[in-house]
């Protein structure tokens, strides 16, 4: 029996490291998104393009072949990565390009009354971004970062295929160790979907949170 | 809001440098660094008894066991591991991202133009797991080219081109993700023969008790294969110092104190050379 | 470093064995994502509460819950329970049931977007729930949808990578098959993924046109 507490012990493990994933790989989407789809919104036709291409080539390919070839191939080319670090890569990138597309909806659907108000006021396109758009277009795109984000979560178990140690490597190891499938990976679906359901909680939250004193979320 | 954004400001800048903080891979393999590092970085599968990664995620199994004694002796303290496909530790000690395998890698001429065995330390013969009673009279990897049964093998592995030479047709052979998952496969009936080494395939019956599988040992026509540390071809200097403390553990008898409890023949390997089994120098 | 030509010729043969087993597996999975998605929407929105409810939990269970871990169940935990499938099938369902719970949200969404009227004019004409769904409903919703349900095919897709892990021969297990056997990894990994890139991009422009063919005029 206390061999069972070791296995729960092991996933227990695997989940602090999938959270661990799941939370960088946000960031790093964050900053992703956030860079293409103001870029995509840019000016500059160089810009645009870049970020265009960023969108697509990430959105054009799975998780896994990007893993894969972030982890296999890189160090080959002279850029060694260590499995962690390929797998909160090629997540946060994967998800930030999906992400991008919702930064720049959001931005774009914020009516032109806003931007007309804010050159009455004289403010620079700083202060246009920082204290009016921004902060409403934010709003707008909770929901689908929300989404974004179980989608990373979910993502984190392709990592077990390059041997990090998240939850589903465990459950993979205490498979091995114990003969029973069933139990482990009956264990890691429910706290795989304990955590995407926290994730949804929390969104909405901050959804109500970021909303006040706003005029509603507009659609 | 500006609460908000320094939050957010401070979990990016944390984020990113957490992540560059996890293990930078140290880009060289020389003794004098690993000695001052105070770890190596080494391959390893996790096929029992060969390499393990246990209840508690501690490393161990013969091939580990024994490259962490040897480094112990040249000063190196620890051995930091990661788990590998057996196809990936080549070109990942070639990338530098390992500093040698140690996962039981057998030593073969072709393996031997791409990397730098040590002398070899591990040794067995190839056996079958199958239904209890060899029903398909499965002896060798003629047999199973013959008999058109499908057979399971680990990925990168040298039953995979035992199996390819035999002439066993490419759809017949299955690529198992993991020793377990080949063990389930035999008992789905998804395959109808694993190949593994003698002590691998041992080992997951012992863990499978299921009196439906059985083993056959030694696969016919096929030659026992003896494993080695594999290090970059640049890393001479450390393979040749790891040779020397392996020769004196042999010699000391602290070798077969390390094998033999996995069921090894200390023997085996100290009669056979890399040049042997590399069918030249290396 | 160096990329070597003759070795990519000469692994092309085995690569196009996997993608003849890609396509196979999108276009049954898709198949089912697609007409289960549509029961299950139709479930959902069901008076009786005894199907709504459990239905609804297990679709988010579902879509909670990343693909890699439900694969595995259907590949290893269900020949304990008597149900042995073959790789190839027990992929195409994992990856239908997975994207069915994803296109039951459009289905669902196209759904409500149906006038009340509608399902009032189906009740003053004296038409069956069965004529309702058939002749009235369906006919309406599914064309505004077509956009976003041809983006699930193209992500199925590009998810038919994961069927690797329980020994379906698409093209990611042959890639990695080859990379193995010959110690190569960086012909194989980069072709996979030009390979996904070069089916993407022109089904991405294929997509923008369905949704102007499509799409609603107040989008």
């Amino acid at each position: 029996m206390e061999q069972w507490q070791g296995y729960i012990g092991l996933i227990l493990q695997g989940a602090v490291v999938t959270i661990e994933i799941t939370i960088m790989g946000c960031i790093v989407a964050l900053i992703a998104a956030f860079i293409a789809g103001l870029g995509r919104l840019s000016r500059f036709w160089l810009v645009r393009w870049m970020a265009t291409a960023y969108i697509e080539f990430f959105r054009g390919t799975s998780i896994f072949v990007q893993l894969f070839w972030a982890y296999f191939v890189l160090p080959l080319l002279g850029v060694p990565l260590s499995p962690l670090q390929a797998g909160v890569i090629a997540l946060g990138l994967n998800i930030g390009a999906y992400g991008a597309e919702v930064v720049r909806g959001a931005i774009k659907s914020i009516p032109r009354e806003q931007y007309e108000a804010c050159t009455a006021l004289n403010l620079t396109r700083f202060q246009e971004m920082r204290h009016v758009i921004l902060p409403q277009a934010v709003v707008r795109m909770l929901p689908t970062f929300g989404n974004n984000s179980i989608e990373l979560l979910k993502g984190t178990a392709v990592v077990s295929l390059i041997s990090l140690s998240d939850m589903t490597f465990q459950a993979q190891v205490v498979r091995a160790q114990t003969g029973s499938t069933a139990v482990p990976f009956l264990t890691i679906l429910l706290l795989y979907f304990l955590f995407s359901s926290t994730i949804s909680t929390v969104i909405k939250r901050l959804e109500r949170h970021l909303s006040r004193g706003l005029d509603g979320t507009g659609t | 809001m500006k609460k908000t954004m320094k939050h957010l400001i401070v979990a990016i800048v944390l984020g990113v440098s957490l992540t560059g903080a996890t293990g930078m891979p140290v880009l060289a393999a020389d003794l004098e660094q690993l000695k001052e590092q105070g770890f190596a970085r080494i391959a390893i599968a996790n096929e029992p008894p060969w390499t393990m990664v246990t209840t508690g995620g501690e490393v161990s199994g013969a091939a580990p066991d024994l490259a962490r004694a040897v480094l112990k002796k040249l000063g190196v303290n620890d051995v930091v591991a990661s788990v590998s496909e057996y196809g990936a530790m080549i070109p990942g000690v070639q990338a530098r991202r390992f500093d040698m395998v140690a996962a039981g890698l057998f030593i073969k001429p072709e393996r031997c133009k791409a990397v730098l065995f040590s002398q070899p330390d591990l040794c067995d013969a190839e056996s079958f797991m199958i239904k209890a009673g060899n029903p398909l009279n499965l002896k060798s990897f003629a047999d199973v080219a013959s008999s058109g049964a499908k057979i399971g093998v680990v990925g990168g592995g040298t039953e995979e081109k035992l199996a390819i030479e035999a002439g066993v047709d490419r759809a017949n052979i299955v690529v198992v993700p993991d020793p377990q998952s080949g063990a389930k496969l035999l008992q789905d009936g998804r395959i109808d023969v694993y190949a593994l080494p003698v002590l691998s395939i041992s080992d997951l019956l012992k863990k499978a008790k299921d009196p439906s599988l059985a083993m056959f040992a030694p696969v016919e026509n096929t030659p026992i294969f003896c494993a080695g540390v594999a290090f970059r071809k640049q890393d001479s200097a450390l393979r040749n110092a790891y040779d020397v403390a392996l020769a004196a553990m042999k010699a000391s008898g602290e070798f077969a104190a390390i094998v033999e409890p996995y069921g090894y023949s200390a023997d085996a390997a100290m009669q056979q050379t890399r040049e042997n089994l590399c069918g030249g120098p290396n | 470093m160096e990329w070597d030509w003759e070795f990519s010729i000469q692994i092309l043969p085995q690569l196009w064995e996997g993608v003849k087993v890609t396509i196979q597996a999108t276009i049954l999975g898709t198949m089912i994502a697609m007409t289960l998605g549509l029961l299950l929407a139709i479930a959902r929105r069901s008076a009786n509460e005894w199907i709504s409810r459990p239905v609804g939990v297990f679709a988010e269970l579902i879509r909670g819950t990343p693909l890699l871990v439900q694969l595995y169940f259907l590949f290893y935990v269900l020949p304990d329970l008597g149900l042995l499938l073959s790789p190839l099938t027990a992929g195409v369902l994992g990856l239908g049931l997975h994207y069915s719970t994803y296109t039951a949200e459009v289905y669902r969404t196209g759904i409500d977007a149906i006038p009340k009227g509608q399902w009032e004019a189906s009740k003053a004409t004296n038409l069956s729930a069965n004529q309702t769904w058939t002749h009235i409903i369906i006919p309406q919703a599914i064309p505004p949808m077509i956009p976003a349900l041809a983006n699930y095919f193209v992500a199925m897709f590009k998810e038919t990578p994961l069927l690797a892990a329980i020994t379906v021969l698409e093209l990611m297990n042959q890639a990695r098959s080859v990379a193995n056997y010959h110690y190569k990894y960086v012909e194989p990994m980069t072709m996979v993924g030009l390979f996904f890139l070069a089916v993407s991009v022109p089904s991405v422009i294929l997509l923008r046109k369905l949704e102007a063919r499509f799409a609603p005029s107040n989008s």
